[in-house]
């Protein structure tokens, strides 16, 4: 009996503690995560490293919050070049500078950027590495007559066989003019170069500019695989000029601020305020006058 | 989940911290790199200057350390009364892509920490008579030109702003609910009681283009996400709908776009008979809708299956 | 009216006399009520709007409608002592002050409601430090403080030379109460020039309030007409509320003054012929607002356009029917027919229908304000039918509170009564031609109420 009893106790314990255990291994099992990274050469100044961390769930794909992505030269990872927390979109930037950018170059004349999501809490670490190579674009803007206005746009890339800058033949270039949330295309969605590695548009003359008609026109070489992202952007005065309408809130009106209150409503209601009031003040003095009366008769 | 948390927390941070910026360097007009935030401590902040050069900003010059929050709400509220400059925003719903998924609305209660007896952004089962087609129409706040909800509003609580949007300063509201009396399409909700308690919202400065953290009876309703625009992304709704159905856009660039395709906007509403609803009430809405002819899939009734929660304005 | 032989007689009848115990009862039940909306007002004020049945459609409620009731029955105050004064109807001067007290007590509580339906009362101030001109609300506090200071001042210089009356004779009361009389009578002696500023402050007072009167009930109606939506969206809605307004004022007056007749005994004062003659002019208000009604409702029907359609199947045959007909019958039609009998317009059947009058008023109020939010424009109403998103019955705490200030406005009522001669005595003196008679002081009527 007693025997029994001390095995049953003896079952029970292991049961819980296996329950137990296996909780803390539920609790523990950390999400992996998926990291992609993206280089972008803008050709007036700064080059950017994007680093996206996201893992699946389901179907769909969510950001990553709260976990540090560090850079690195190295793929040991021994030369860190910088550490980055990510922000509510599981996104970090990096910019670098061209001289910054000439730290990653390896043998081949490739740049070499590695990353790493540091490991945490909640996910494990991850790693991704990029090799780009040196791609540039060059625009030239014509205005032949009044109305025809024409953009050759030039890409080169470099060529790690003769390690010099060759035109970049049939490839896409995206090109636009730079609006408030996205690039407004022109031309066709993808242009494709021609062997000397140009493109020639015709370009529109109805898209409004800003108040002097300048438009920031972009030419862009999108995410390809061996040169990352190259954008050329300029500012052109080749846009509609916007007429400015006067801000439509600094005139007086029914949906005006108070201060922007029309003036009839002003001087119609202050005017009979005024008037009732005083009145009303007028009779209060009256009956200050007959208490006066009444004092001084008594 | 902490971190999660405390990030999301940041993000809304954000905002005050480009405020700062900008109020205090405006050679600087955006904030490209701004993750070196009040969380990490740096002393520098990266920003790319208007001519693509990289700059480094000691953080005191931009006074982002030395705002209180006092300073940081007042500065907030200027910038939220002012809005984005240059800027007239407009959208375009298209009825022919609308299936009902419902996402747009999920991304924006997320998004906005919008409690359960309330939506921003609606969408209505339409059928103007007995024969004539039915088909789902996504309602978000119409932002009007002529907004009947700011001219009855009795102290300038709710406001238009130059780059268009109608906007609530929630610390000013005296839940008179007059606004929403006179919005003839049912827009504005109420925070009829103390509002939900959210860890991440702990300590946040009030920021009127987001509306957070929520005040007890005051109204609230869809605002465009301002903080979105901003950052030049677009608006929760559009970013999160599968099939394309909300275009948004500045109406000066006459560009509209829902993140993969991009239109003239007059073209596209020319092209499109883009229409806005209800124009005989005469409010001049900035949201305009694409008729649903040619619709991606057929009008479906039965698509309805999130709708109780649509309807849904009961409260406890 | 029975002779009056000196202004002796006329003060021991119309002075201020002590609550018997059915005047306290009424008082301490009062009392009771407002407290208990005191207490529902507290969990407003913890709890939010919350509280309420309203919601995001239905956004105003009974608070809204009672507001409009209280400015309704408000604007007695201008019917009586402007119009009728002005137009020299002599019958109507023992109402005089009767009709004032109505209106103060009625406009304060229309005033205090409004702060109930808040979300923040506690920000109040911002209608001064931000206030937008442009806002119907705006103009509708403006009118509202106007209208009661106005009110005020009626209801308070008249009562000049009583006050000293009540000073001068009453000895057997409290020492305070001696001395309100005196700080308010403002040291009246009687003399002609006093007399003077009195007649042409009040004159001038009945001229300037005929506008301000118009003013704020035609603004209320604003506050509805301003808006986009059926029901609401009508030019009727200023002289539709004026009518209506004056409707109830007269039968809250006619309420009022019977049962001050009754149990102060005062009927060589409130005479059968002054019921009669309120009667004739309530009927004759009734038409005139039913005039109005049919305006506001005959158009619409038979166009029947989108937006009004809904709502106007609503009243008539829906939901809101057995409300709509039972205030057209027993609030107005019954009370009509009625009073046109002289019989009907004895004081005990004009009593009784001045009530429904009031009481149809009440719910009147209530089908102007709700039924409108139940048709929106959006979320489209198919089949013509409402939403199961869209409800409304007041919970317990809006009747609680609701009932309160009603309750409030009566008490006021009722503590004026107590403190106040209601009927203006030194007008009936002077129309009677009563010489003041100094030399007996007045003795305190032995018999309480």
């Amino acid at each position: 009996m007693r025997t029994m009893k001390t095995f049953i106790t003896k079952l029970m314990l292991v049961a819980v503690s296996a329950l137990v255990a296996g909780n803390i291994a539920c609790a523990q099992e950390k999400i992996a995560p998926k990291l992609r990274l993206s280089y972008i050469k803008h050709m007036d100044g700064a080059q950017e490293i994007k680093a996206r961390a996201y893992s699946k769930k389901g179907k769909e794909f969510e950001p990553c919050m709260g976990v540090t992505i560090g850079f690195y030269k190295d793929a040991d990872e021994e030369q860190l070049y910088k550490k980055q927390e990510v922000d509510h979109m599981g996104e970090t930037t990096v910019l670098l500078s061209d001289a910054d950018a000439n730290a990653f170059k390896d043998s081949t004349g490739q740049y070499h950027f590695y990353a790493k999501i540091e490991k945490n809490i909640k996910y494990k670490s991850a790693e991704a590495d990029l090799a780009v190579m040196n791609a540039t674009i060059s625009a030239e803007f014509k205005q032949e007559n009044d109305s025809t206005k024409v953009l050759k746009a030039t890409l080169m890339v470099y060529d790690a066989a003769t390690k010099k800058m060759i035109p970049g033949a049939s490839m896409p270039l995206k090109c636009g003019v730079k609006r408030a949330l996205c690039l407004l295309p022109v031309g066709k969605d993808l242009n494709n170069t021609n062997e000397l590695g140009q493109i020639e548009l015709s370009f529109p003359n109805d898209i409004p500019g800003d108040k002097d008609g300048n438009l920031i026109v972009v030419v862009k070489l999108d995410e390809d695989d061996n040169y990352g992202t190259v954008q050329y952007e300029k500012s052109v005065k080749w846009g509609v000029p916007l007429l400015h309408s006067d801000n439509p809130l600094a005139s007086r009106s029914l949906i005006g601020s108070r201060n922007n209150a029309p003036w009839f409503m002003v001087v119609v209601i202050s005017s009979i305020l005024i008037a009732i009031w005083g009145y009303l003040c007028y009779i209060v003095s009256g009956l200050y006058k007959i208490s006066k009366l009444g004092h001084s008769g008594t | 989940m902490e971190s999660d948390k405390f990030s999301r927390k940041s993000f809304l941070k954000l905002g005050a911290v480009a405020a700062g910026a900008v109020a205090a360097l405006n050679s600087i007009p955006f904030v490209l790199n701004a993750q070196e935030g009040p969380m990490c401590g740096g002393e520098t902040v990266t920003l790319l200057s208007s001519d693509g050069k990289l700059v480094h900003v000691d953080k005191k010059s931009l006074k982002l350390s030395s705002m209180s929050k006092a300073e940081e709400t007042n500065a907030l509220k200027i910038r939220a009364r002012k809005g984005i400059e240059g800027r007239k925003w407009v959208a375009v719903i298209d009825l022919a892509r609308c299936k009902h998924a419902l996402a747009c609305q999920k991304s924006c209660n997320k998004n906005h920490y919008i409690p359960g007896d309330r939506q921003w952004l609606n969408v209505y089962e339409m059928q103007d008579s007995k024969e004539t087609a039915p088909y789902w129409m996504p309602k978000t706040c119409f932002h009007c030109d002529r907004p009947p909800c700011v001219a009855v509003c009795p102290v300038d609580a709710t406001f238009k702003r130059e780059d268009g949007i109608v906007l609530i300063d929630n610390e000013r509201c005296i839940g008179c609910r007059f606004c929403m009396a006179a919005c003839p399409y049912s827009t504005r909700v109420f925070n009829w009681g103390e509002p939900e308690y959210h860890k991440e919202l702990e300590g946040v400065v009030y920021d009127p283009e987001q509306g957070l953290p929520r005040k007890k009876g005051t109204v609230e309703k869809c605002d465009f996400c301002p903080e979105m625009l901003r950052e030049g992304k677009l608006p929760h709704c559009a970013e999160a709908c599968p099939n394309g159905v909300y275009f948004f856009g500045d109406l000066n660039e006459d560009t509209v776009t829902n993140g993969s395709e991009t239109f003239r906007f007059s073209q596209l509403i020319k092209d499109r008979a883009g229409y806005r609803y209800m124009e005989e009430v005469g409010t001049e809405p900035n949201v305009y809708y694409l008729p649903a002819v040619n619709r991606l899939v057929p009008f479906d009734e039965t698509d309805k299956h999130l709708d109780d929660k649509t309807e849904e304005t009961h409260h406890h | 009216m029975n002779t009056l032989t000196s202004i002796n007689e006329l003060t021991q009848d119309l002075q201020p006399r002590k609550f018997g115990l059915r005047g306290q009862l009424w008082t301490t039940l009062l009392v009771l009520i407002v407290l208990n909306g005191l207490v529902s007002y507290y969990f407003q004020l913890r709890d939010g709007l919350s509280v309420t049945a309203m919601s995001n459609y239905v956004s105003w409620g009974i608070y809204i409608s009672n507001f409009v009731f209280f400015v309704a029955i408000s604007l007695v105050g201008s019917l009586i002592s402007a119009i009728l004064k002005l137009s020299n109807a002599k019958w109507s001067i023992p109402l005089t002050r009767i009709a004032e007290i109505i209106a103060v007590a009625n406009i304060m509580f229309a005033g205090l409601i409004i702060i109930v339906d808040m979300g923040r009362p506690d920000r109040i101030l911002n209608l001064f430090i931000y206030g937008r001109i442009q806002s119907p609300i705006v103009w509708d506090v403006l009118v509202v403080s106007t209208y009661l200071a106005i009110s005020i001042l009626l209801l308070y210089i008249p009562l000049l030379p009583d006050l000293a009356l009540l000073r001068d004779k009453m000895k057997d009361i409290p020492k305070w109460q001696h001395q309100l009389y005196k700080i308010l009578s403002l040291g009246w002696t009687g003399s002609e020039a006093q007399y003077k500023i009195l007649h042409k402050s009040v004159n001038g007072l009945a001229i300037v309030i005929i506008p301000v009167a118009l003013g704020i009930h035609t603004v209320t109606s604003w506050l509805f007409a301003s808006t986009l939506r059926g029901g609401w969206n009508s030019t009727n809605f200023g002289p539709y509320f004026v009518a209506g307004a004056f409707v109830v004022g007269a039968a809250g007056v006619i309420s009022l003054m019977y049962i001050a007749r009754r149990y102060y005994k005062l009927e060589r004062y409130l005479t059968d012929d002054i019921f009669d003659k309120m009667g004739k002019l309530l009927v004759m208000l009734s038409l005139v607002y039913t005039y109005f009604t049919i305006n506001e409702y005959l158009t619409p029907a038979f166009k029947m356009m989108e937006g009004e359609r809904s709502l106007i199947q609503d009243l008539f045959v829906g939901g809101f029917a057995p409300m709509f007909w039972g205030v057209q019958i027993f609030g107005v039609l019954i009370p009509v027919l009625v009073m046109l009998f002289k019989k009907g317009r004895k004081p005990l059947p004009l009593f009784i229908v001045a009530n429904m009058v009031i009481v149809g008023a009440w719910f009147k109020r209530y089908l102007i304000v709700i039924p409108t939010l139940f048709h929106p424009y959006l979320p489209a109403i198919k089949q013509n039918g409402v939403p199961s998103a869209i409800h409304y019955f007041p919970t317990w705490n809006e009747w609680s509170i609701t009932i309160a200030s009603l309750a409030g406005s009566m008490l006021v009522i009722t503590i004026l009564f107590r403190y106040l001669p209601f009927i203006s005595m030194w007008e009936i003196a002077e129309e009677q031609h009563l010489e003041p008679d100094p030399i007996n002081p007045m003795v305190e009527k032995s018999k309480n109420l």
